[in-house]
């Protein structure tokens, strides 16, 4: 049984408990066992772009240093990350010692009196990724619940941006589709699927969600899927903000072919249960 | 650190040092602005606004620009000069939230109980210095 260190991060933790439940009991199910990190911090949101704002890292990597610590003791060298936001700055700060020293080693000046240094070689791996390594135990598992059932698939942004750290090919990406095969439903591609939801300006400039979340909604509707999942909290959250679509995070979707109901939200386990009567 | 003073030289070179990028590479294909999501939403769009930084400098206390990028990195993917127009927002950016210009007091973001935190914490970083 391999062993998966788990990093939970804010949204999954405080506002998308839905998320966090299902997407562990899918992982446990293929049978990973899940420690969760004892001391994490905020990811910080976006990985700093420039070297004027590497103490954006700060907090990355003094998650990363208490990981390390932790992975060895657990002999495992995977941390697990479910939110993309999470996964796309940790994965770069992960990555910072290697690719760009000199401003690895002004971050680690601030936490020298702290930590032992984050030295490298823990493997940063979404939730996606760790789906599309175990595709034959999916399908063993799913046993055809998804039968006829048409789903479409919402990116987002951070799992395929900037392309060093992609989980997949950023423009044409087939990860999540490939998890929907093995399923046993039908993936439906869209023009829309990799394009921004508009993000954050759901706080301050919703009409910039409303217009993009609008042509990701044309998109998925013209793909006449049954449903959409995204991998991402913030996506999911504006998809449902400001569209009529029917909207599941890809872990409820898993959750609910692998016949693991009782983790399912009321609403979720409703609509999955509709799809599949309409199918 | 620099203030908002910078001559268009200075401010080509303010962008080399903290991103490695050479906005003078830009051959204006407008890629960046095909590909951008929030495009329509700005004073000047991404290869305008590469183009103002190449002869003429910005006007950061002005500039709505910076404040709707969103920082998707999709011009930054598909840049052909390696210019990164995402990058050269973001030293912008920076450079205007180092200087106190900010797009707006927290007190006018329409936030609630149902607000997810995931969505102050990225409007938060991009907004606030």
């Amino acid at each position: 049984m391999k062993t998966l260190l788990y990093y939970p991060g804010c949204s999954v933790k405080r506002d998308f408990p839905e998320v966090e439940r299902t997407s562990l009991a899918v992982l446990e199910a293929l049978g990973y066992k899940i420690v969760e990190i004892s001391n994490w911090y905020c990811c910080g949101g976006f990985p700093g772009l420039t070297t004027l704002d590497h103490v954006k890292y700060v907090s990355s990597l003094r998650t990363l240093s208490q990981a390390q610590a932790q992975a060895r003791d657990l002999g495992t060298d995977t941390m697990l990350v479910l939110c993309p936001f999470c996964y796309n700055t940790l994965k770069q700060a992960e990555r910072l010692p290697r690719e760009r020293p000199e401003v690895y080693k002004r971050v680690a000046e601030y936490l020298k009196d702290e930590l032992t240094p984050y030295h490298g070689g823990l493997g940063v791996s979404h939730f996606v990724e760790l789906l599309a390594e175990r595709l034959s135990d999916i399908s063993k598992l799913a046993e055809g619940r998804l039968q006829g059932v048409k789903v479409a698939t919402y990116y987002g942004c951070m799992l395929l941006r900037p392309r060093s750290i992609a989980i997949d090919h950023p423009e044409n990406p087939e990860i999540v589709e490939r998890i929907i095969r093995a399923l046993g439903a039908e993936p439906v591609k869209h023009p829309y699927r990799t394009y921004c939801c508009g993000s954050y300006h759901a706080l301050g400039e919703p009409e910039i969600v409303r217009r993009n979340t609008s042509r990701i909604a044309w998109s998925v509707t013209s793909s006449e899927a049954d449903v959409v999942v995204t991998p991402c909290p913030l996506c999911l959250y504006n998809l449902r903000k400001y569209t009529e679509l029917r909207v599941l995070h890809l872990s409820e979707l898993v959750a609910y072919a692998l016949g693991i109901h009782n983790v399912l939200s009321p609403d979720a386990l409703k609509a999955l249960n509709t799809l599949k009567g309409e199918a | 650190m620099a203030g908002l003073r910078l001559t268009p030289r200075e401010l080509r070179e303010y962008i080399r040092e903290y991103t490695g990028r050479e906005v003078t590479a830009c051959m204006q294909c407008g890629l960046c602005t095909a590909v951008c999501p929030v495009a329509g939403f700005m004073d000047l769009h991404p290869a305008a606004l590469v183009r103002v930084v190449q002869v003429s400098g910005v006007d950061l206390a002005e500039l709505k620009s910076i404040w709707i990028c969103v920082s998707c990195m999709t011009c930054v993917d598909k840049c052909p000069r390696d210019v990164a127009p995402g990058l050269v927002v973001e030293t912008l950016r920076e450079l205007a939230l180092k200087n106190g210009i900010e797009p707006r007091a927290y007190s006018q973001l329409a936030v609630d109980e149902s607000t997810p935190s995931i969505l102050l914490v990225t409007y938060s970083r991009k907004s606030t210095g």
